[in-house]
């Protein structure tokens, strides 16, 4: 009995801590079909989603960098570049809204984005589900999946999200760290302290260490502005909105380079300084971004349970 | 099926159909107001979790603005949740309705302030970062590097100046405390001969505290707008045009429910005046069986019981005895007084016969036949049934009934039986009494073989009917002899049946019995056309028999009468003997058939005269030619002084009226001298011939 009450005090008391820090460590596991994913995973691979069948999505989120594109701009479809360097496919489901500039309110909404661009894949919804019926590998796996004749579009996309939603990157050593099970070396805790203490905590927090609001590129410190860049001035057109975008996630961060829409940076330590040049308007010493770096290093989690 | 439908009538199902239909309609009002009360609980649910996570943002929201760092997650999530619950809310098509036209309009208001609210707090979310990293610059990191300027009081003390001003704001949450930062920033950057490090840091303090001024009132106001948004108003005006409208919703429910309620007590007192209708005509219907019953078991008139209840009651009778009362003559009584008389005295009859000395007998009363009461004594002997027989027919006889002032007195035959059938047997007594006008009670046993007579009757009935297909009626014929010459003066035809055996019986044997048939009529007129066609060869006179009463008998009278018509020339040597010995009811058709048979040259006499109700004053009435003196008087003249005046006087009497004088019955030599010398003319008898199937085989003794 004693034993119990200690328990649920601790537990109070440590998820009270928890709820202190800004920022919250990714759960575990994620419930998802597993046959939806299954089938999503593969149509993620699969080149025949583009028109010249030369772009998967897998092609720009690439699982070997961060689940982004080693890039600057991708290259779509005939050769095709983009104006935006690819962000990250893991744990987007955590994101607030998707795209750089935040056009997609979900990941449904988001997935057909790239298969409708000219610039990436450049396909019709139609084409999609034509290539996939003429296939009967992938004919016989959607029945299995969902019970019907012949692959319909919301399928395809449903498939597709449900694998996205899988990817999951968790047990980072931050999060571990978070819930107790390790500690941090004294460089990555004082990182993390002087993320805090510059301020890169009013933007990256929550489960995604960002992806949970928007912000202006150079805050502070006025920052390029390309009229062709994708921010959220490109949608609502306001001008307080111009350099606008979503504040980007920095798990995995790491791991995909290069780093900003633009692909400005290609180092962590390039990108830390030149963020809080603009957005926090301190000039970093060398030991304050050597040391947020350390932090940085430790949000890169296990690879997603559904990709190993 | 439309008699099954007929015979059930239309209120049952008119019953049925209010009935089914308040039902239905129940069901109707009890799925309708539950759409109504699970769509009510559902709106109201959208309400309470917008109004709650709208309440929950702006705390987030004031909390993110307070904190130096907070999990934005929390505001992006709970507006989230907002937008969910709005669009859950706009696609509910319960809102969609007319009736709530309102609060629909209320709802699309509230989403433009949602988007409105979504749009301040983005702002707020992209100012908050800068005005909290600016805060946290100026108020801290800046304040710990301050000391570089330990040197320059001037600088120093407008770092800390500023940092002072910066915070007050910051603390107050108020723009207006800062003053020109602007200007008071202004000489730092005129600085010169200072370290590297000195210039960072006021390249960066100096960066901040311009966007402090720069934006720190916007955001007051940002916060501000988002801490006084009008959404809560705009929920409020939702929920309250919703309940309005709901209320108008739950008042037609009201409204459904009385006319329900209306519907269902129509029906209800429609089926409680079916079940009271029903009751009653049940009832009635039971008054009327009742009724009925007492009818079928009751006579009508005298309240006594019936003859059918007789006979449902006889097998129930422990040894009863039943007394069988009839009124002698009542018929005159009725045909003379009328009917209401003879029903009154009828009534009174029955009051009468309820005699308290018969209670022990536990005593049942019945009507049994028109002037007919019996009454049931059970447990009785037969000697005290019969003392109580004589005490009912003195009381009733004894009895003085009036009609309309006048006394009328009635005889009454009482038969007392107590052997099964106590009914029948009853009436074998009450006949062979009346027949015998004893005392008026007699006891049925079985010793009188009444019931042998009857079967008797029954037999000579078949025997006659055989006798009448055969053509055995026959008549034989007696020869009538002039006392004086010895010489047949004409013959008297008698009815014979002829037996299959071939014997031969007379009238006796079989008239009495005939006469309660059909085949009496048959007979006569059988026995009338044989004589006329026997009589054919001969000049002589002879006579037939005919009873007083069949006179009355019209078909009767006119079948003789076709005959006479028919035998003219014989008709003239006709004589008719009317049998006098029965009772004559209606003189007037007697002398009307005299009249019309002496038309035809028929001569009439009366037959067995001395007897019975042997009158002279009719025979002075009637047109009389020959009186025949019965048998038993003429077979006593000699050796009976008293007999020979008697025959003596009647003689005198026809001799002075002009009758031709007939005696019967003479079987000697001694008893025709006594004859003639008293002047009687004609005799019959065996002595001049015994009756014989033709007239030639009459033997005729002459007397030399």
């Amino acid at each position: 009995m004693k034993y119990w009450f200690a328990a649920i005090v601790l537990s109070a008391f440590s998820s009270l801590a928890l709820g202190q820090e800004p920022i919250e460590p990714l759960p575990r596991h994620v419930a998802y079909d597993p046959a939806k994913a299954a089938l999503g995973k593969k149509l993620f691979s699969e080149t025949l989603l583009s028109s010249d069948k030369t772009v998967a999505c897998a092609t720009c989120h690439s699982f070997n960098y961060g689940g982004a594109d080693p890039r600057p701009v991708s290259i779509g479809v005939g050769g095709k570049t983009g104006n935006v360097q690819s962000p990250t496919v893991y744990n987007a489901r955590y994101n607030f809204k998707q795209f750089w500039n935040g056009r997609a309110e979900s990941l449904t909404e988001q997935a057909s984005g790239p298969i409708h661009n000219p610039v990436e894949m450049g396909m019709e919804s139609a084409t999609v589900t034509q290539r996939l019926n003429a296939d009967p590998a992938y004919v016989n796996a959607f029945a299995a999946v969902y019970g019907e004749e012949g692959v319909t579009y919301d399928q395809v996309i449903d498939a597709i999200v449900e694998f996205e939603k899988a990817l999951v990157t968790p047990d980072s050593p931050f999060d571990r760290f978070l819930r107790g099970e390790m500690s941090l070396s004294p460089l990555e805790q004082e990182g993390y302290k002087r993320f805090k203490a510059y301020g890169c905590i009013t933007c990256h927090n929550g489960v995604n260490i960002g992806g949970n609001s928007f912000q202006k590129m150079g805050l502070f410190v006025p920052y390029e502005h390309d009229e062709a860049a994708p921010d959220l001035h490109a949608i609502t057109n306001k001008r307080s909105h111009m350099n606008v975008y979503k504040v980007p996630t920095l798990r995995n961060i790491a791991l995909t380079a290069p780093y900003f829409h633009d692909a400005s940076s290609k180092t962590l330590t390039d990108a830390v300084q030149k963020m809080s040049y603009h957005n926090l308007g301190v000039e970093l010493s060398d030991k304050d971004v050597k040391a947020i770096v350390a932090f940085l290093k430790t949000l890169t989690g296990e690879r997603p349970e559904v990709l190993r | 099926m439309s008699a099954l439908l007929r015979q059930i009538g239309w209120k049952p199902f008119l019953a049925l159909a209010a009935g089914v239909g308040s039902f239905s309609l129940l069901l109707y009002f009890y799925l309708s107001q539950r759409h109504v009360e699970y769509n009510f609980r559902e709106v109201r649910g959208h309400f309470h979790t917008i109004d709650r996570n709208y309440h929950r943002l702006n705390y987030e929201i004031l909390r993110s603005s307070l904190f130096a760092y907070s999990n934005q997650d929390e505001i992006t999530g709970d507006l989230d949740t907002l937008k969910h619950e709005f669009e859950a809310l706009r696609k509910n098509a319960f809102l969609r309705r007319d009736a709530y036209r309102q609060s629909y309009r209320s709802l699309v208001r509230l989403g433009e302030a949602l988007n409105r609210y979504e749009t301040t707090i983005g702002d707020f979310m992209m100012l908050n970062a800068g005005i909290k990293n600016s805060f946290v610059y100026i108020t801290s990191l800046s304040a710990q590097k301050v000391k570089l300027f330990e040197d320059d009081p001037v600088t120093y003390a407008r770092i800390l100046s500023i940092i002072a001003e910066v915070s007050q704001a910051r603390i107050l949450f108020d723009a207006t405390f800062l003053g020109d930062l602007n200007e008071e920033v202004e000489p730092l950057g005129y600085l010169s001969g200072i370290s590297k490090e000195q210039a960072a840091l006021i390249r960066s303090f100096m960066l901040h505290v311009h966007y402090i001024a720069a934006n720190y009132p916007g955001f007051v106001k940002n916060v501000n707008r988002i801490e006084t948004f009008d959404l809560d108003r705009r929920i409020v005006e939702l929920e309250t045009n919703f309940l309005d409208e709901a209320k108008r919703d739950y008042e037609m429910l009201d409204r459904f429910v009385v006319i329900l309620a209306a519907l269902f007590l129509t029906a209800l007192i429609l089926v409680i005046g079916l079940l009271i209708h029903a009751g009653r005509e049940n009832r009635r219907l039971r008054e009327l069986e009742g009724e009925l019953r007492h009818a079928i078991s009751h006579d009508q008139l005298t309240g006594l019981l019936s003859r059918s209840r007789f006979e449902q009651l006889q097998a129930e009778f422990e040894s009863p005895c039943l007394l069988l009362l009839n009124l002698d003559r009542f018929k005159h009584v009725n045909d003379f007084y009328g009917s209401a008389a003879g029903n009154a005295i009828l009534k009174e009859i029955g009051l009468l016969i309820r005699q308290p000395v018969l209670e022990p007998y536990r005593p049942h009363y019945f009507r049994l036949g028109g002037d007919e009461f019996g009454v049931v004594l059970q447990g009785i002997d037969a000697e005290r049934a019969r003392q109580m027989a004589v005490m009912l027919k003195k009381s009733i006889e004894g009895y003085t009934f009036f009609v309309d002032d006048i006394e009328v007195y009635l005889t009454v035959s009482v038969a007392v039986n107590g052997v099964a059938p106590l009914l029948e047997n009853a009436d074998l007594i009450l006949k062979y009494d009346k027949a015998r006008h004893s005392e008026g009670v007699l006891v049925f046993s079985e010793a009188l073989h009444l019931k042998e007579q009857a079967a008797r009757n029954i037999a000579t009935a078949h025997e006659l009917k055989r006798a009448i297909d055969r053509d055995a009626i026959v008549p034989w014929f007696q020869p009538i002899v002039g006392l004086r010459s010895g010489e047949v003066a004409k013959y008297e035809a008698l009815v014979r049946m002829v037996g299959s055996d071939g014997a031969v019986s007379g009238p006796a044997a079989f008239l009495e019995t005939a006469k309660q048939t059909p085949y009496y009529r048959r007979i006569t007129a059988v026995m009338v056309q044989k004589v006329f066609e026997a009589m054919a060869g001969y000049d002589t006179r002879f006579s037939i028999n005919l009873g007083m009463r069949d006179l009355a008998d019209e078909k009767m009278v006119s079948m003789l009468l076709s005959l006479l018509e028919t035998y003219k020339e014989r008709a003239g040597r006709l004589d008719i003997e009317l049998l006098e010995s029965e009772e004559l009811d209606d003189l007037e058709s007697v002398k009307d058939f005299i009249k019309r048979v002496k038309a035809y040259g028929c001569r009439v006499a009366i037959d067995d005269f001395g007897v019975g109700y042997s009158n002279f004053a009719y025979l002075l009435e009637l047109d009389i030619d020959i009186l025949k003196i019965d048998g038993s008087l003429v077979s006593k003249v000699v050796g009976d002084e008293m007999t020979k005046h008697t025959v003596k006087t009647i003689v005198r009497f026809a001799k002075q009226l002009g009758f031709e004088i007939v005696a019967e019955f003479v079987e000697d030599e001694a008893t025709i001298a006594v004859l003639e010398t008293m002047g009687v003319e004609y005799g019959q008898g065996y002595y001049y011939g015994h009756p014989a199937p033709s007239p030639e085989g009459v033997t005729c003794i002459s007397r030399s």
